[in-house]
């Protein structure tokens, strides 16, 4: 798994898409400014109307991206690359170049994505925030390693067009996400936005508490990994049984 | 002798494409040349096995085991892709050693055997270059040398000269060489009959998806003079050296083509004809402007078996 992960590092860290990590998170930081110079936040619920504005700007929509951009492309940039044939001809067990290349798109995705949250949190200038800090932090690693699995099963089971599939995937967990009951507790946001929410001593009326993130802190956490596990055994799966094709022969 | 290769009704479709039909062999340890035209079937056979594809019908077994998903075979076989692909943005010795670390090695050891199998194809002196400042020969060396730094018995190796120049193809060639005496068993793809040939005299042919003939190099060519070889003489006096070549020389058929001013024949001699037409146009009153055959060819040897079949 070592030698897959230092891979895929490489690879990550020497192309120029990597760049796009730093341009969608530097996004955040061009919105925050100005509300911060109008001193939106204040005019709110202070650190609720703040929570929800990271959440929607970190976890939910620019991890989700580039969890997005990499995690479908676990297989297909090998099948683009053509460098498959390397990796599928040595004894490695297909689980690990799966688990090895997760390790390493969420070893590079989570740092710069909490330092990003981390800066956005101080130029809005949430003081005394802390609590609220923290459980953005835990949702935005969560939402990079949960999304990242999901989107890494999503390209090992449709290594042509992942990127289109994955995108119908966020869209759809973005619209049940937002529907109360059941539905939403089915999503993966819904959990992201217990890690959220449980670390903050709000006052919100417990409907709005429940629709926020109605999961308790070591519940959602327990689950997003459960999550996480499932995706990544279903990738490995899917690796071991499908054969990929090269263009040409495709 | 086992049979290091074992193929049983070997089939392989993409959807309704065939890839592979029916394929079954028995390979021997020893160094085999795999030849057929672009699009024969290849390819997809050396995919098969070296596990890369899963049969569609049939089954492929390599030294004993089948090697779809079977890591126990990937430690025992080292494959040259044809493809020109690599991780470009690492160093020769990089992309080797990190390959020799997913074969199983500890760091050191890969380091080890990277320097060694770089050395080995002659790639030493550039090994910390990027690869994506190689040319193609370099590329050809470094697929080489991932191929063999785990020190496999069984090298199957596709197209591996393929782009590469003179000097580069005779010390691939002679590395190829030098394996076979070690005692590796290679499997070598190539469309060029005189690239295989110059590494082994065991051959096996494949065409359409299908295995026509197997042996070496004087029991295949005894099979293409078991069906006529065509020959295209541009002369004049036409009818004349029509008339003269059925009446002195081993020819089963003769066509005058007036457009192309040639006369077309089919031998199943090739040597005698080649005798007798020297006589004949030594003779006077017939003047020989160019005679052409189409049996140096690949495609003509595999026409030629095709059309026996």
């Amino acid at each position: 798994m070592g030698p897959i992960a230092w891979l895929q590092i490489r690879q990550m860290l020497g192309q120029k898409k990597f760049l796009l990590v730093f341009l969608f998170l530097a996004i955040p930081l061009f919105i925050a400014l100005p509300i911060r110079l109008v001193d939106g936040f204040r005019q709110w619920e202070g650190s609720v109307a703040a929570g929800i504005f990271l959440y929607l700007l970190y976890p939910q929509t620019i991890c989700m991206l580039l969890a997005l951009l990499y995690g479908t492309s676990v297989i297909s940039s090998e099948i683009e690359d053509k460098t498959l044939t390397y990796l599928f001809t040595r004894p490695l067990p297909r689980w690990q170049l799966i688990v090895g290349k997760y390790v390493a798109i969420v070893a590079c995705l989570t740092p710069p994505a909490l330092v990003s949250l981390c800066a956005c949190w101080l130029v809005l200038g949430l003081e005394g925030g802390y609590e609220m800090l923290l459980g953005q932090m835990l949702a935005t690693a969560g939402a990079v390693a949960a999304y990242t699995a999901i989107f890494s099963m999503i390209g090992s089971y449709f290594h042509k067009r992942p990127l289109v599939i994955g995108a119908i995937y966020a869209a759809i967990e973005i619209l049940l996400s937002f529907i109360p009951a059941l539905v939403s507790s089915l999503t993966v946001s819904y959990f992201l936005r217990s890690l959220a929410v449980r670390l903050v001593d709000v006052d919100l009326p417990k409907e709005m508490l429940r629709l926020l993130g109605g999961a308790s802190l070591p519940g959602a956490a327990a689950t997003l990994a459960l999550m996480i596990a499932a995706a990544l055994v279903l990738s490995s799966l899917a690796t071991m049984r499908k054969e990929y094709l090269f263009s040409e022969q495709a | 002798m086992d049979s290091i290769i074992k193929a049983r009704s070997l089939t392989k479709l993409y959807g309704v494409v065939i890839g592979v039909n029916d394929v079954t062999l028995d390979l021997p340890p020893g160094v085999r040349g795999l030849l057929g035209p672009n699009g024969a079937g290849k390819s997809t056979f050396l995919k098969l096995v070296t596990g890369q594809l899963n049969p569609t019908e049939g089954e492929v077994r390599v030294f004993g085991e089948r090697p779809w998903n079977n890591a126990d075979v990937f430690r025992r076989i080292g494959f040259c892709p044809e493809q020109d692909s690599f991780y470009a943005f690492l160093t020769g010795y990089e992309f080797v050693r990190t390959l020799a670390r997913l074969s199983g090695y500890e760091p050191a050891e890969a380091k080890r055997r990277a320097e060694r199998a770089m050395e080995r194809v002659g790639a030493t002196e550039y090994m910390h270059r990027k690869i994506a400042t190689y040319s193609k020969g370099m590329r050809q060396r470094t697929k080489m040398a991932q191929a063999l730094v785990h020190d496999p018995a069984l090298l199957i190796l596709d197209e591996p000269l393929s782009g590469t120049d003179p000097i580069g193809r005779r010390d691939l060639t002679e590395l190829v060489r030098g394996l076979g005496r070690e005692g590796k068993s290679i499997l070598v793809s190539s469309h060029v009959l005189h690239e295989v040939q110059a590494v082994t005299e065991e051959f096996l042919l494949i065409y359409g998806g299908r295995v026509l003939a197997s042996g070496n190099v004087r029991e295949i060519r005894g099979l293409m003079n078991e069906v006529p070889h065509r020959i295209t003489i541009r002369c004049s006096d036409r009818k004349d050296v029509a008339q003269r070549l059925m009446r002195d020389l081993p020819i089963t058929g003769i066509e005058i083509d007036e457009a192309r001013e040639a006369v077309s024949v089919l031998t199943r001699d090739p040597g005698a004809f080649y005798e007798g037409f020297r006589r004949l146009a030594l003779e006077d009153g017939v003047r020989i402007m160019e005679m052409t055959t189409e049996d140096d060819t690949m495609d003509a040897v595999f026409r030629y078996l095709v059309a026996r079949d």
